[in-house]
């Protein structure tokens, strides 16, 4: 099974090569036989690495350790689900993933465009065909997946099986890791398609809106995806990294966080090339940037050039990923320098006040934003190249940039909205904007005095009180005045009014999830904890939380053995729940895991975690966080979700001839 | 095994060369100027709709709002004059007619005009076009 999985995985090498030679022949001579070939070749691509992907899965889940992939990543005692999604536990395992999704969406976007735009297709198919070689390099030739262990036999080499393997990494061992990296994935991936037309519309000349309106869905889809998987990985590093949070700015976390900015940014500049026709080039830089910022990620997640240069340059991996976004980005910058005559704005900026330079101050903020989180990332990169030592700039470095620039976006978010295109008069901006601020000052005023003294905190509940007045506005008045044009009822005119434009309202939906999430963010000015050590029957405190430890219990089973701390919290003297923080140790990794135990309400998690025991191995080490509004953070995430849904809903059409007139 | 594998392999292959080795024809580009005002006139219309959408909401005054629109409209008149090529009668009412069916369902399902082929070259040409513009033979 190996050998069939590696000789089908090595024919996507060839089939990517002709792929990308027909589609550039085709896009030159115009022959729709060409095009053909290398539509076919898609599908072949796509057809040959889902088998290989089939021959993977078929050797982790029967566990055949004469597979260095498998014998790494898995072991006999793993749940079968595990051994499954040990796909992409690994290095090579995770490339294989990406580059089969690539061929997936190289297939799907051929098969979409099979009738039409034959114009550019040719460029667009060339475009991911080159990327789609540039990741089969990489997995038949560098990571391959399939490699077989080998062991030195006097003068050869011979292959080996091992009795059993090394097991999956106890902290991958959690549902969100199931569907973590495939949803961040196919965010990361989704961006070729966006990227492959704006390249081929730089290549045929074409550079109107009509490659913005073909790519629209596939980039509000990537977009939710890495959304989703960004919180996903937060999600989990909250429950299964045990150390009370869900961001630490880690340069994984920043990799995802990278081509999200940049995705934002240009869901946003682009509406001012739909209504101004400026900003063009900007947005091909966008969409271009996002893409490499993707790739990036890829390599920055799997190759640990942050953690350590030289480890990574050791595997092989790192130079050819350097090599592909160097080039890329080189070759990206040329074609738009060469096109850069027919990229000139159509008209220019009339007003200060107005919706458009709303957005230009938002990309600006999301450009600012993208460039610190790539300098604090590569820092210790750049200073080990430097000074010798890796010098890593910590989460105060990366907050003190980010909380006044996530601050002033979520502000704009609230202000964008209620400027009008071209230009906005004073006088109705006092209208627009008075009640909303009065009401935002009250409201700080009120939280002074309840005890809330933070300043970004006080800062960042007046911005999101602000914001949600000015949404709420938006609906009702929306739907008033269709009410007096319609006649319909209310309720009736606030669906039609976000049916008929879903794009508008499903991103404010989308911001009224940001304002959410920005609670939940906001709640870390307040977090506290605790340590104790207790033997059953001690009790500590936290707030107004008692704690108090029933019972200690040592366990096993195959895969690992287990010490769980059973703890009743009450609070004012009232039972509220127990909580059993656990330390795992697994056999086959050899390794230790923390599983904490989270009692969660709309106002606060209380977070429990077992550190260890004591040195006299008498008592248990437990630590218990309070984290307030932490929940505004997933229920933000899943009205993200359904505002992405909503806005890719096509716009509902009335009929001509009266309909709901 | 692994013939399998070869033989899948090359199978999927020699499916994707055939078509090079069919009987061939070439479609024709449609200009980049054409797709051009199609996307202005287009933009055009999307910034009145707005425009009005947003003078409704009160974020705009009166004054603001019909100079703007006034502007708007003799740009989508100049638009639509470059695409036709000519000077046309009634092209306000045609806007505003336009404009009034925004975003509503046109009643028949515009067709969508294939691109014919040459009958004797068979070379594709534009939906419009009476002569092939390849061999110059009339187009049936």
């Amino acid at each position: 099974m190996a050998d069939l999985g590696n000789i089908l995985l090595f024919f996507l090498f060839p089939i990517s090569v002709f792929t990308a030679l027909t589609a550039y022949a085709a896009g030159v001579t115009k022959r729709r036989g060409l095009l053909e070939a290398a539509r076919r070749g898609a599908y072949a691509a796509f057809a040959v690495t889902t088998l290989a992907v089939l021959a993977l899965e078929y050797l982790l889940v029967t566990s055949d350790f004469s597979i260095e992939y498998v014998a790494s990543n898995t072991n006999l005692a793993l749940p079968l689900f595990y051994k499954m999604v040990a796909l992409w536990a690994g290095h090579n395992g995770s490339l294989l993933l990406w580059t089969w999704i690539v061929t997936m969406f190289s297939a799907i976007v051929a098969y979409q465009h099979r009738h039409k735009n034959n114009d550019i297709m040719p460029y667009v198919i060339f475009t991911i065909a080159i990327t789609m070689t540039f990741f089969s390099v990489l997995s038949v030739f560098i990571a391959n997946p399939f490699e077989t262990l080998y062991q030195e036999i006097g003068n050869t080499l011979q292959e080996f099986a091992v009795q059993d393997g090394r097991g999956l990494n106890p902290l991958l061992q959690h549902p969100a890791m199931i569907i973590h990296p495939p949803i961040l994935f196919i965010g990361y991936v989704g961006s070729v398609v966006p990227f492959a037309f704006a390249i081929a519309a730089l290549i045929t000349g074409k550079l109107g809106t009509g490659w913005i309106h073909t790519t629209r869905r596939w980039a509000l889809t990537t977009w939710g995806f890495l959304s989703v998987g960004i919180v996903l990985g937060g999600k989990w590093a909250y429950v299964e990294l045990g150390w009370g949070g869900y961001w630490a700015w880690d340069p994984v976390e920043n990799a995802s966080l990278l081509p999200w900015l940049t995705a934002t940014a240009y869901l946003h500049s682009v509406m001012i090339q739909e209504r101004k026709g400026m900003l063009k080039v900007w947005n091909m830089a966008l969409v271009i940037s996002t893409y490499l910022l993707s790739v990036f990620g890829t390599f920055l997640t799997r190759s640990g050039i942050v953690s350590s240069v030289h480890a990574f340059a050791n595997s092989g991996l790192g130079p050819a990923f350097a090599v592909f976004i160097g080039l890329s980005t080189i070759l990206s910058i040329l074609l738009l320098l060469y096109r850069r005559k027919d990229l000139k704005p159509d008209e220019e900026m009339e007003s200060l006040v107005s919706r458009e330079s709303g957005f230009l101050f938002n990309n600006l903020l999301f450009l600012l934003a993208t460039i610190a989180v790539l300098w604090g990332t590569l820092f210790p990169v750049i200073s080990e190249i430097f000074t010798g030592d890796q010098i890593t700039v910590g989460p105060p470095w990366f907050n003190n940039i980010m909380i006044p620039i996530g601050l002033a976006l979520l502000l704009l978010t609230g202000v964008g909205p209620l400027l009008a295109w071209r230009h906005t008069s004073v006088e109705t901006m006092k209208r627009s904007f008075g009640y909303p601020i009065l009401g935002s000052v009250v409201l700080v005023i009120i939280l002074f005095f309840v005890g809330v003294k933070d300043g970004w905190a006080l800062g960042s509940f007046a911005i999101s009180f602000f914001v949600m007045w000015t949404i709420v506005v938006e609906f009702i008045k929306g739907a008033m005045v269709r009410r007096k044009n319609s006649g319909e009822n209310f309720l009736k005119a606030l669906y039609m009014l976000s049916r008929k434009n879903t794009r508008r309202y499903g991103g404010y939906i989308i911001h009224v999830a940001m304002v959410v999430m920005f609670i939940g963010f906001t709640g870390n000015a307040f977090n506290s904890e605790t340590r104790a050590e207790v033997a059953e029957g001690d009790s500590f405190q936290l707030g107004p939380y008692d704690f108090k430890a029933i019972e200690i219990i040592h366990d096993q089973n195959d895969n690992y053995s287990a010490e769980t701390l059973i703890m009743e919290m009450s609070r004012n003297g009232r039972l509220i729940s127990t909580i059993s923080p656990q330390k795992r140790y697994y056999f086959a990794s050899e390794q230790p895991s923390t599983e904490v135990d989270i009692y969660t309400t709309l106002r606060e998690d209380i977070y429990a975690v077992l550190s260890g025991m004591s040195n006299d191995g008498e008592k248990v080490i437990v630590q218990v966080y309070r984290n307030p509004f932490v929940s505004m953070v997933w229920i933000g995430a899943f009205i993200l979700v359904v505002g992405t849904l909503f806005a890719m809903l096509p716009n509902y059409r009335e009929s001509k001839s009266g309909g709901a007139k | 095994m692994s013939y399998l594998a070869y033989l899948t392999g090359v199978a999927f292959l020699i499916w994707a060369i055939v078509p090079l080795f069919k009987k061939d024809s070439t479609w024709v580009s449609l200009y980049v100027e054409a797709d051009e005002l199609a996307d202005r006139k287009q933009r055009v219309y999307g910034n009145i709709a707005d425009l009005e959408f947003d003078f409704a909401m009160g974020r705009l005054s009166e004054k603001d709002f019909n100079s703007i629109r006034a502007s708007f409209l003799s740009e989508a008149g100049r638009v639509i004059e470059k695409i036709e090529g000519q000077k046309t009668a009634g092209l306000m009412d045609r806007i505003q007619n336009d404009l009034s069916n925004l975003g509503k369902k046109t009643k028949a399902k515009k067709k969508i005009k294939k691109q014919s082929n040459c009958p004797s070259c068979g070379s594709e040409n534009l939906p419009e076009a009476k002569f092939c513009m390849k061999c110059g033979k009339e187009l049936s």
